[in-house]
Parts: structure tokens; sequence; C-alpha cells
């Protein structure tokens, strides 16, 4: 019996060759991410002080956290490509198969058979892939150093475990691909053997049309969720709907695929050779859905994340413009905060700082009282100028009851997170530890840059003086701006509040930017394997097909085009279910951001959409001409007329 | 069935129906068709095409099933055997030679002589196996793939395998006609072999020579069974066959 595996393995060498790529790759970067997270959850702290300390594990959180991000998405990614691979691969064997079951092998045998392949597949892919994490990491470390992630002190650990889950995950995801595959190629009959022409597998199986229907209802409910969370969980959103969408639409894309072939064909279809495209379309749907479904998941992916972020930015502005009601924002220090609020034609100043303090704020979970220590997002203000140009009401209190013992709180249902009236904190600046209450609460906001409020008067004059401040400014009219804006700018940096607004975010567009690439370049290199392995995988599988089409008078470079043809026409339609399930994706967003700031905020990255649209497209058809080209080499007859 | 009938017989089929698609569509590939194939003789199966006869093969293998009627091998009634004994069977009791070989093109001729004994958990010596490529005249071919080996040496592996496994009754269908005459010959000639040493063949074919080396030829048209011959020449098998496609 393992012989005949290994026959097996020898014979298909290019199906298998991408299936152990898939293995290899996934396990590779599943290892390296949780490698460099596990590096990230031991920040060196020693010699530090409190903030320097906080500042230092803020960053490696950060690195932790999109890494662990990352590791989740490529395990998806991994379980996805990885069984979709197996399971294609399975199905182009139906004859061997067939041909097994003639000369007595049991349904158990065959099943046997496939899953000695899959453990041998998956055993040597995990081998190959966890090889290959020092170089995977390297890649990784290398893309967030780019992006600035990497804080100073970051060691790169060597920990064993990530290198046994990845590989564990690599033969699991292996196995399990091929169990419906192998199931599935248990029942094909004997007969099959015998008559001639495949004869294949009903594609859309109870089992695809339940998984489909299954991760389209997630997908919706996951919109729904959106509509009334909002758009602080617009990344997650992005991914999960990516995610479960790109599974809804490829398990579904056999039902789907002959409409979209049709339609796609009809211009082509006059013609002799698009004739024939149109009909290998619809007759090879497993095949187009093999070969559709990672350009699915890359298109849904690639859209649905870089949206969500823009998206957030985008809406963080909106948001931002909403809740100020200034005409400048002047960039300075504390102690010259009082000299801008007084100049001439200023109608009302609030300057906002942010000296080095902490605030021990206890937080009103699902399961009792947790209290957290923050570093950041606060800011001290003057209430009443603070009042003045910010637009927002409190949910509950008020900002005039802000003293030296009072603070405001911005709520944060998302979290999970609630606070009440009276609830009591700390203080501590320098050494000096106050005890406050909480007098307003604002109303959830996507910024994370005020979520505490406290009055001037809880900061020693000195501190304030030197810290970094905003003062924002309202000029008494639309003529004094100018003026105000000249006379502010001995004081610090001027900027109109739309500029303000706008250079934010674009930073945080960069640091989005930056995300991005770290989230998406290597599994989306690993998608586009993907892609180019289930074109490779299609194409060898067509040797004899393609020497009948010569024979019948086709030249060689006809068959090149129709397969070409072809394969375009498949990766169109694939474009068009990961832009549909990228669409959910924005909907989605789109919903959320209405409820996080009023209005429906779509960002769409034309400019990625159309090079990965292109790019996908360019790769399915230059790769299936090249490999059409390959197995045409040998002269028709002689593929013809061999027997198997 | 009728035992009475069924009992010398190894292979047999009882008004044998079977419809291929319905309605207007519908093909009767099979229509109450009755025949009893005796042990250790060579029958073999003729008549026009679409008359039914691969489809009559097929079924009295156990690779399709009977709409109605009944099938019995080797004395076994298997008209709705399972698949776990059906597999048995194939393993055991039949073997297989078609025009497309059924060879597994990433084994070596040996390994697929070997194949069928070792997925019945046997452990075939490697004498066994030279044996029966011997027997074929392919002594010299065991670690040839088929890719590297002719039609007529690819066939010829294919019975060897049907050899090994010493089947009690051998399915062919048109077993020789990818081969040229001399390769059919050698064909002919050990199927007679096998028969003289006690297995059964049934062989659905077009070419009145091939039939005339049985011991007796049906013939099939529509479905139905027509005609039989006992040891009668290619001359006038051709001659019946001429008159069916008439």
């Amino acid at each position: 019996m393992s012989a005949l595996t290994l026959a097996g393995l020898r014979e298909r060498w290019p199906l298998l060759l991408g299936a152990l790529l898939s293995v290899a790759a996934g396990t590779a970067l599943l290892a390296s991410a949780m490698t460099v997270a596990d590096s990230a959850t031991r920040p060196g702290l020693a010699g530090l002080d409190q903030r320097q300390a906080f500042a230092v594990r803020d960053a490696f959180d950060a690195v932790a956290a999109i890494m662990i991000i990352s590791a989740m998405l490529t395990g998806l990614l991994t379980v996805f490509i990885v069984a979709t691979t197996f399971a294609f691969a399975v199905a182009e064997r139906r004859r061997d198969i067939a041909l097994l079951r003639l000369l007595g092998a049991g349904r158990g045998q065959v099943r046997l058979v496939l899953l000695g392949e899959a453990l041998a597949l998956g055993t040597a892919g995990s081998a190959i892939g966890l090889a290959l994490t020092g170089p995977a990491v390297s890649a990784q470390m290398w893309l967030l150093r780019r992006a600035d992630f990497v804080p100073g002190g970051f060691e790169l650990g060597r920990p064993s475990w990530p290198l046994w889950t990845a590989g564990g995950v690599g033969v699991a995801v292996a196995l399990l691909g091929v169990l419906a595959a192998s199931r599935r190629a248990s029942l094909v009959p004997p007969l099959e053997a015998v008559r001639g022409g495949g004869a294949r597998d009903r594609t859309m199986t109870a089992g695809r049309w339940t998984v489909g229907v299954l991760m389209l209802l997630a997908t919706a409910a996951q919109i729904a969720a959106a509509a009334r969370v909002g758009l602080v969980v617009a990344l997650a959103l992005g991914m999960g709907v990516a995610l479960t969408g790109a599974i809804a639409a490829s398990r579904l894309a056999p039902a789907v695929m002959p409409l979209a072939a049709r339609a796609l064909g009809a211009p082509l279809r006059p013609t002799a050779l698009g004739s024939l495209v149109d009909a290998n379309g619809r007759e090879g749907v497993q095949r187009s859905a093999a070969t559709a479904a990672p350009v699915i998941v890359l298109v849904a992916l690639v859209v649905s994340v870089t949206s969500a972020l823009a998206a957030t930015a985008t809406a963080t502005a909106v948001e931002a413009r909403d809740r100020i009601d200034a005409d400048l924002v002047v960039t300075t220090t504390g102690a010259e905060a009082a000299v801008v609020a007084a100049l001439p034609g200023v109608a009302a100043a609030s300057p906002e700082s942010t000296p080095d303090l902490f605030i021990d704020l206890p937080q009103r979970t699902g399961g009792g009282i947790e209290t957290e220590r923050r570093f950041d997002g606060y800011a001290v203000v003057d209430p009443a100028g603070y009042a003045a140009l910010h637009p927002v009401a409190p949910v509950a209190g008020s900002l005039a009851d802000l003293d030296r013992d009072h603070i405001a709180v911005m709520e944060r249902p998302t979290d999970g997170i609630g606070f009440e009236l009276g609830d009591p904190a700390t203080v501590t600046v320098g050494a000096q530890t106050v005890p406050v209450r909480i007098a307003a609460i604002l109303p959830e906001q996507l910024s994370t840059g005020q979520q505490i409020l406290l009055h001037r008067d809880l900061v020693p004059d000195d501190l304030l003086d030197t810290a970094p401040t905003d003062v924002l400014v309202e000029a008494r009219s639309h003529d004094d701006v100018a003026a105000v804006r000249a006379a502010a700018e001995p004081y610090g940096d001027t900027a109109a509040v739309e500029e303000w607004i706008t250079a934010r975010t674009e930073a945080a567009q960069r640091t989005n930017d930056a995300t991005l690439e770290v989230l998406l370049a290597l599994s989306g290199l690993y998608t586009v394997m993907a892609v180019a392995n289930a074109v490779v995988i299609a194409g060898t599988g067509r040797r004899r097909e393609h020497a009948v089409a010569r024979l019948s008078g086709l030249t060689r470079r006809q068959v090149v085009a129709a397969t070409a043809l072809e394969a375009a026409v498949t990766a169109v339609t694939g474009l068009v279910l990961g832009l549909a399930v990228a669409a959910c994706a924005v909907l989605g967003i789109a919903l959320a951001a209405r409820r996080s700031v009023g209005s429906a905020v779509v960002e769409i990255p034309w400019t990625l959409l159309t090079a990965t649209a292109a790019g996908s497209l360019g790769l399915a058809v230059a790769v299936s001409a090249l490999v059409a080209a390959l197995v045409t080499r040998t002269d028709p007859i002689t593929v013809a007329a061999a027997r198997e | 069935m009728n035992t009475e009938t069924a009992s010398g017989a190894v292979s047999a089929m009882a008004e044998g129906t079977k419809t291929y698609g319905s309605g207007e569509t519908a093909l009767r590939a099979l229509d109450a068709v009755s025949i009893a194939v005796p042990r250790s003789s060579w029958t073999a199966v003729m008549g026009p095409s679409g008359s039914g006869k691969s489809t009559l093969l097929h079924c009295l293998a156990g690779l399709e099933r009977l709409d109605a009627g009944r099938v019995a091998l080797d004395g076994r009634d298997i008209t709705a055997a399972s698949d776990a004994e059906l597999t048995r069977l194939r393993r055991t009791a039949i073997g297989f030679a078609f025009q497309n070989f059924n060879l597994v093109t990433s084994l070596t001729a040996a390994q697929n002589v070997a194949l069928p004994l070792r997925l019945s958990g046997a452990r075939p010596a490697r004498g066994e196996v030279r044996a029966a490529l011997d027997a074929v005249g392919l002594g010299d071919r065991l670690r040839h793939r088929p890719g590297q080996l002719s039609g007529g040496q690819q066939q010829r592996v294919a019975l060897a395998r049907a050899i090994a496994t010493r089947p009690k009754v051998l399915f062919a269908d048109e077993p020789t006609g990818a081969l040229d005459t001399s390769s059919a010959q050698a064909v002919f000639a050990l199927l007679r072999s096998m028969v003289e040493a006690g297995q059964t063949v049934v062989m659905v074919t077009h070419d009145p020579v091939a039939a005339a080396c049985a011991d007796s030829v049906l013939f099939l048209r529509d479905g139905r069974l027509v005609d039989r011959l006992d040891g009668a020449g290619a001359a006038t098998v051709a001659a019946v066959l001429t008159g069916l496609e008439s």
C-alpha cells in the first residue's frame, strides 16, 4: 500500500508539488508569526521607570497583537488553501482511483491510500515549512522594521512551541483537507475506469451547500453585528467578512460558475475557439472553481482589510470635524497656551495638554471591576474652553463639574467596559497620587486620543508649562482667522483645523498602510502562490484533452490561446465573486461607520484593487498559457494513443 | 433464478434488463437477456454498436446493476451484492482486460501484476509475478512502466495480471481492439491457454476473427439476445453479424 502511495506521488508530481508547497508556505508563515509574537511577549523592562516600561510594553504588545492577527490570518488561509488544493488533487485522480477499485481495492483502502499520501505530503510539507521558518521570520521582521513597529530592545527568541504547533497544524490540515475528498473518492465506481472519458463528481455536494450557506449566514451576521457595534471593530470585520465570505463564495462557486462563465463567454461564443473556451468552462466546473477559489480569497481579503482601515481613518476625521468647532490649532507648550488664548481676535480657546502622569481607572466589565493604569489617552483641559470648542453632549454628568477632584471619561461599550458617575479613580503626577471621581461620561469615539479628561488644576503649573499642548482656537469672526493665525505664529505651529485633521488622518493612514503591509504582504504572496498552484494543477491534468483538441484540427498555438482565454474567464469570475465579498465587507463597514459617526463612510482602494485584479488575471493567464505550452510539447498522437 | 441452468455456469444472467435515461431519451441497453456461461469456456459477445454488449459484460461482472432480472457469479447471486462483497469478488474471482488496458501508469509491469494480490492483502512472491509475466513473454520487462511498453505489451501485462490472480472469470472488452494482428494473435493464444487451465473468458468483440477463437459466440441486437453460434469459423460469424447490422 505504501508503495502505491509513493508511486502515486511520483506520478502526479506537479499536482503534489502544489500541495506540498501550500503546506510548506503555510507552516513557515504560521511558525514565523508565532515566533515573533512569542518574542514580543517578553519585553526587557529592567532599569526602566513605570512610564518608560509602559511605553516599551505597549510597543511590544503592538508587535504581539499584529503577529497574533497575522498568525490567525495565515492559519485560516492555510486551512483554506491546503484543503482546496488537496481536495482538487483528489478530484483530478478519479480515473486512477476507479482503476484501483476495479482491481479489487476496497473503499477503505482507497481512503487509506489518499490519507497516506496526505500524511506523507503533510509531513514533508511541514518539514520543509519548518526549515523555511528562519527566512520567513527574517521577512516578517524586515516588514515590521520597515513599518517602524519594532521597539528598541526587541530580541528575537527561538521558542520551540511555534514550530511544534505550526508543524502539527500543517500535518493536521493536510489530513483534514483530504478527509472529505477521500470519502467522495471512495465512492467512485470502478466502472469509471472502464468507460472512456472522465465522468466527474457532482460538484455541488450537500456538504458544499451546507458549508457555503453557513458561511454566507456568518457573513451576513457579521455585517448585521457591525451595524450595531460600530467602526471600532472595522479591522476584525474586514478580515472576518473576507474570510467567511470567500469560503462561502468558493464553496458555492460551482453553482454560480456555469452562469458566470456563460455570461462572460457570450461574446466569445460566435468564434470556434470561443465556443470551445465556453464549453470547457462549463464542463470543467470543478477545475474552474478550484482556480477561482484563491483569487476570490485574495481579492476579498486585500480589498476588505484595506478599505476597513481606510474607512476607520476617514471616519475618525469625520468624527473630529463633528466634535471640534474651532478655526485654528496651535501646537505649542502649556506655557504659551495662556498667551495664545489671550491674543486679540480670539473668541474661545481650549488648551489640551498631555503632561507625564498616569491614571488608575476602575472599569466595570461583565465580570466585575478591573483597574487599568493609563499612561496615555488622556488630556488635561480647561473645561469651559473645552466645552466651548467641542460640541459634544456628555451622556451623563456635566463637563462643568470637572475640577481638581473630578474627571471625565469616554464610554467604551464596544470593549465591554462601563463607567458610572461617582466611580473613584486616582491620578498620579510625579510622586503625588490624588483621588478623584468621575463627574462626566462622554459618548464613545473612534479616536483613542482623549478618553480621559482632567482638569488643569490637577496638574502643577510647572509641569503643565512644559507639556506638549494643542490649543484649539476660535476666532471672533471669519475675518479675524488670518490675523489670529499670524499673531499665534511666534508661539508654535499653527494650522487651520481642517489641515490639522487632515494631517492627523494622513498620519493614521500611514500607520494603517504599514500595518497592512505587515498583515497582507506575506499572506498575499501565499495566496498568489495558491493561484499559480491551482492553475498548474488544472493545467497538467489536461495533456490528453489538449492532444485530442489538436488532433481535431487545432494548432498548438490555438490550444494555448484557448486555455489562456479559459483561465481569463475563470479568473474574472473569481474576481467578480471576490469583489462581491469585498462589497459585503464595504457594506458592513459603511453601516458600522453610520453607527459610529452618523454617516456611511465608503473607502475603496481603487489602485490596490486594480493592481490585485490585473495581477491575478495576468498571473492566471500567463501560468495557464505556460502550462498548456509545456504539456503540448509532445506530438499529440503519442499522447492521445497512450493508454492508462 | 433457475438453479438448474445456473448449476453448471460460472457466470449467468436471467431476464436481465437495463435501461439508461428515462422518457423520450430512454435507451434499453438490455432487454430480458438470459445467458449461462459454462465453466472453463470462452464466450464471445458480438453485435452492432449500441446493441448492449458492454452493458452485458459490466452487469455480469457486477460493475453495473440491473434494473430487473438476476445475475450470478461463481454460484453466488450478486444481483444486489454490497460494495464490500463485489470488492471481494474483484479480488478473488474476477479479472478484467479492456481495450484501454487499465494499467496504473506510475507502477512498473511487475508492480501492476502484483497490485490486485497486494490489494487483497497477500504478499505475492517474486517468482509468482515473474512467472505470470514470463507466461505472456514479458519476463524481461519487469521494471518497465506502461509508458515504455507498446500497446500489445501493455495488454499482455494486463493479461499477466489476470493470470497471476487466477480469477475464475476474465471479463474482456475488445482486448485486441487497439492491437495489430500479430499482437492480437498472441493475446488469443494466451486467452486460450487460460481457458485450458480451467479459467473462463467472457469477451466482447466486434472482430469476427477474435470471436472465431471462442467456444461460442452470442449475438445481441437492441439489447436482446438474437443468435448463438458454437465453434463457428470467422466467415460464419461475419455473415451473422452482417445480417444483424443490415
